[in-house]
């Protein structure tokens, strides 16, 4: 992947940080918050002990990640971005030398800063999120349901995108989302159907486009009181059905996407944390017609059931 | 059906979770990670699963509940057997046998 030459600037925040860095970065918010530090690895992590996770994330490109813990740290290999030390107590994320800044920061905003959002207690959850009238709407689902075509629709449509897809939630009174990265991974065949209004077009692969969301379109990177979670759903019918899922399947449906490491603590947290957000928060099953020239009228519809 | 003198425990590989107050809550079996929904009278059952007695068990939820149902012993007995056999609970058998 190639990408234009990135932003010069200063740094700004993602998901509640404010980034500390000598590396150039093009996805930030402008705010404050408490310093993520992001360096450059003098060495790359030599694991000593079999990885505590290790999967194939899907998608376009089948991606082989291994996550291993060491005392106070995390070494994190992904498949095109290399390794990655993460001191989530500090915070610090050491990320490979010579790796592409697009494709780089990307991965930053993924599971290494994840790890950070876990240690500070918050709830990351794999979805994306636009704001309505100053309220955070998710929008959660499997892998390729849409999730970042109609967040790009949202955008379109002259609303802010907060994230695309790991949004960062703190539960409270009101519960909160931190705003993630401000960019858009569109799939090639979306981003050639749509005319996606608020993006730049940052690199171009085979399979997908990156959009960088303008300035003037991206916001503070304040937290924004969450309104609901919507489970992403296809539909034969011409119109949008929303369904309030109730609590007990919320939590089953919240699950999948959230993170656990495999030990019981880590299990145990996850579990407090989603039966506590699915007591805050009102989870929806979203069933939409599926189609390009039917994403505008998803997206009013939505701003009618949510909006003030 | 389980015997009345078969002893409940709540499995220590279980974790509850409350839900909103009337809903009931949620349990996660740590080793599967699988979850399950429960109502509030299977939340109210859970809550006693402390190394009770089945008799006991339904004693207990006899004088907590109003209208029971005369389904009421056969519906519990299901509700834990179905935990049990979740791995969620573990039965303790009488070695005595089955009381009268």
């Amino acid at each position: 992947m190639t990408s234009s030459h990135p932003p010069s600037g200063p740094h700004g925040c993602c998901f509640g940080y404010s980034v500390n860095s000598p590396l150039p970065f093009r996805l930030l918010r402008a705010g404050h918050g408490p310093q993520l530090h992001i360096v450059e690895a003098e060495r790359e992590p030599r694991p000593t002990s079999p990885p505590v996770l290790e999967w194939k994330v899907p998608g376009d490109d089948l991606l082989h990640v291994r996550l291993h813990r060491d005392d106070d740290s995390y070494a994190l290999w992904i498949d095109g971005g290399g390794w990655f030390r993460v001191r989530p107590e500090v915070p610090c994320i050491e990320v490979p030398v010579g790796v592409e800044p697009l494709r780089r920061e990307e991965r930053i905003w993924g599971l290494p800063s994840l790890l950070c959002l876990l240690e500070r207690g918050d709830v990351p959850l794999h979805a994306a999120a636009v704001e309505i009238d100053g309220g955070a709407l998710l929008l959660g689902g499997p892998g390729r349901c849409g999730k970042t075509t109609l967040a790009a629709a949202f955008l379109s449509a002259g609303f802010r995108v907060l994230s695309e897809d790991v949004s960062c939630c703190r539960l409270g009174d009101p519960p909160q989302l931190f705003p993630g990265p401000a960019g858009l991974r569109v799939r090639l065949d979306a981003f050639e159907q749509l005319t996606i209004e608020g993006g730049v077009v940052a690199a171009k692969e085979s399979h997908r486009v990156h959009l960088d969301i303008v300035p003037e379109r991206r916001g503070s990177a304040d937290p924004v009181p969450i309104r609901a979670i919507l489970i992403l759903g296809a539909s034969e019918a011409a119109d949008c059905t929303m369904t309030r899922v109730p609590s007990a399947a919320a939590v089953r449906a919240l699950w999948p996407l959230s993170f656990n490491l495999p030990t019981d603590e880590d299990r145990a947290r996850c579990f407090t944390a989603i039966t506590e957000i699915v007591r805050a928060i009102p989870v929806f099953d979203l069933a939409r017609p599926v189609s390009y020239n039917t994403l505008p009228r998803v997206v009013g519809e939505l701003v009618q059931a949510f909006g003030r | 059906m389980i015997a009345p003198r078969t002893v409940l425990r709540r499995s220590p590989r279980a974790l509850y979770r409350d839900l909103a107050e009337g809903e009931g809550g949620v349990l996660l079996h740590l080793d599967t990670a699988a979850y399950h929904g429960i109502n509030a009278v299977g939340a109210l059952v859970w809550s006693m699963l402390d190394g009770v007695t089945f008799s006991a068990l339904l004693e207990k939820l006899r004088s907590e509940l109003q209208g029971v149902p005369p389904t009421f012993e056969h519906e519990i007995g299901e509700f834990v057997e179905n935990l049990a056999a979740r791995d969620l609970v573990v039965l303790e058998f009488d070695a005595g046998g089955d009381d009268q």
